[in-house]
């Protein structure tokens, strides 16, 4: 049995005027110790489907159109929200994107990380909760003697090593972390990554990352999705992924990177814009930007199948080596 | 809440408002005064001296004497228990039932929120003052009821306060990471959302201490609050109005004993609101 589950879920965001599709059916599978990195641009639906794994999507402007995700066998979207409380910060933990904010400002960062313990583990007294919560703030590395103090008195960089502290109390099997790194800067980047990458391995913790940014989940993840329009076209071990790229959005995204050493006037890009979120899609979302576009794409959905071993993909003509 | 405040470093903090420690300081000393009223009031608050009446200040009677012959110090000691009491658990009763219907709405919203909000905006729409009236003449006269109209008539707009908080805090990231942890809606309620939003509060509630001792008096002066011969601010100020020419220290010295006590109130409250605020710790 799989950790984690998801088969073929649809989500919509339901508004005044249109439903807008977040997701059109993702399916994506993790087992225990895998890394997967959620990749794609603005819209494509990353963090709607770590939102839907957590059942924190706003009940009354969303709407599950279908699928299912799977925890163990069990489905996450039927269970009570009394039953979902003991499995977030438990059994799955997430991480947000912006740290400054992700802090109750009024409470002491040691108190932060032992409510979270306690909130677990309500026969634990107050003093081993935040001896433990100590441990963790070590383990993050924050000294000693500023766990006493309050998340104003931290910079960003050590707010987010307290969130990562907190989503780590309880070692949770998955860590769903959305974009952690964007609110910060570079160099604080790397270290953050770097802290996470130990953690990570020394507890066996299933990883789900999302970002944009093509380096960060090729430092943490073994295992890319690309996703475009609220669909995965693309899902392949990072080597696999680097190599031999074969969707062509794919291709037009690490085309997109810029290389240091060679010297260009313009970055490549891709025509067009992503489709509306409103559409439905008869064919493949990718259809009016894509180069390698055939008639069957615009009438047909390509289904995301295997077509080499770890290798994933949602395309009818692909890129192949040779 | 967990999160204590170390007293010490707490009223050094807030002795660095100068008005803020004035108000601290005077509200102790009123509270003293309340507490020990039998100890240092030189006349008990009904003992009349009919050869004595509307006796202007002098070393005897510090205050002069009123159209009875009391003791109008006395009279002003005893009567800051009356005002306070009601003040304060009026506003209490007010928090509690307010902010509780506030809480729920603001943080379920949706249908619940209409529903209680459009109850609290017909409240609303009456003056309280007419409201706290309606309320103490259905309870008829004394101390209980006379607080217990005054907080009603409140309750609306400590809701509206806490609701608004709320609606502003349960967007921010902190509250979906709580729940993301796994905190049930009222452990986020009660642990992350309403310490978040006491800074409003606590203005509120300082404001409304003044407001609802300035209701209770007015309450008192058409014969719904408490019964002569209890000494109260509000009434003392209105028997003394019919002799304001002649003998001003009638209205005066209650006067100047509500004043110094609101006065010293909103200075308390803007000087907790700048203290609570972590941001602005330095």
């Amino acid at each position: 049995m799989s950790l984690l589950e998801i088969n073929n879920l649809n989500i919509d965001y339901l508004t005044e005027e249109a439903d807008v599709h977040a997701l059109r059916g993702i399916t994506l599978s993790l087992e225990k110790g895998d890394s997967i990195g959620l990749v794609g641009e603005t819209g494509a639906g990353k963090t709607t489907t770590a939102l839907s794994i957590l059942g924190l999507l706003p009940p009354q402007q969303s709407a599950v159109r279908g699928g299912e995700i799977k925890w163990r066998g069990d489905d996450l979207l039927k269970k009570s929200s009394k039953d979902l409380e003991a499995v977030r910060g438990k059994e799955i933990a997430m991480i947000f994107q912006d740290p400054m904010t992700s802090l109750n400002p009024l409470i002491k960062v040691d108190e932060q990380v032992a409510e979270m313990i306690r909130l677990h583990d309500k026969k634990l007294s107050k003093k081993d909760s935040l001896r433990l919560a100590l441990q963790q703030l070590l383990s993050v590395g924050i000294q000693a003697e500023r766990c006493n103090e309050y998340p104003h008195q931290f910079s960003g960089g050590m707010k987010q090593r307290v969130v990562i502290a907190m989503a780590l109390a309880c070692s949770p099997n998955l860590l769903i972390a959305d974009e952690p790194t964007t609110a910060l800067d570079v160099t604080i980047q790397s270290q953050v990554l770097e802290l996470m990458k130990t953690l990570i391995k020394e507890n066996g913790t299933t990883l789900i990352m999302i970002t944009h940014d093509l380096g960060i989940v090729s430092e943490l993840c073994e295992t890319i999705a690309i996703m475009y329009a609220g669909e995965i076209l693309e899902l392949a071990t990072k080597d696999q992924l680097f190599d031999n790229p074969m969707h062509p959005y794919t291709h037009g995204l690490l085309a997109s990177i810029p290389d240091v050493t060679v010297e260009k006037e313009r970055l490549a890009t891709l025509p067009g814009l992503p489709p509306e979120p409103t559409e439905d899609i008869k064919g493949c979302s990718f259809t009016p930007r894509c180069s390698r576009c055939i008639d069957r794409c615009r009438n047909e959905r390509p289904v995301l199948s295997e077509e080499e071993k770890n290798h994933s993909l949602a395309c009818f003509n692909p890129y192949r080596k040779s | 809440m967990s999160t204590k405040i170390n007293f010490i470093p707490f009223i050094k903090r807030l002795s660095r408002s100068k008005t803020a420690f004035f108000g601290l300081i005077f509200l102790c000393f009123m509270l003293l005064v309340a507490i020990f009223a039998g100890v240092i009031a030189p006349y008990a608050f009904s003992e009349q001296d009919l050869l004595n009446t509307l006796a202007t200040p002098s070393m005897e009677h510090p205050f002069g004497t009123d159209e009875f012959g009391r003791d109008v110090l006395s009279r002003i000691i005893y009567g800051s228990r009356i005002s306070l009491l009601v003040g304060f658990i009026s506003v209490a009763i007010a928090l509690v039932f307010g902010g509780f219907l506030g809480a729920v709405a603001g943080f379920f919203g949706g249908r619940t929120d209409h529903y209680i909000m459009r109850v609290m905006d017909v409240f609303l729409a009456i003056p309280q003052l007419l409201f706290a009236i309606s309320v103490a003449a259905t309870l008829g006269p004394g101390l209980g009821n006379l607080m217990l109209a005054v907080g009603v008539a409140a309750i609306p707009q400590y809701a509206r306060v806490v609701r608004a908080g709320v609606l502003s805090i349960r967007s921010l990231d902190y509250i979906e990471a709580s729940t993301a942890s796994g905190g049930g809606k009222f452990y986020i309620i009660f642990k992350h959302i309403l310490p978040n939003c006491a800074a409003p509060l606590i203005v509120q509630s300082t404001l409304g201490v003044a407001f609802a001792i300035l209701v209770a008096a007015g309450l008192s002066f058409i014969g719904l609050g408490l019964e002569p011969p209890n000494p109260e601010w509000g009434a003392m100020l209105s028997t003394g109005r019919e002799y304001i020419r002649d003998f001003p220290h009638l209205t005066i010295f209650p006067g100047l004993a509500i004043m110094l006590t609101i006065l010293s109130l909103n200075f308390l409250g803007d000087g907790l609101r700048d203290v609570l605020d972590p941001k602005l710790r330095r």
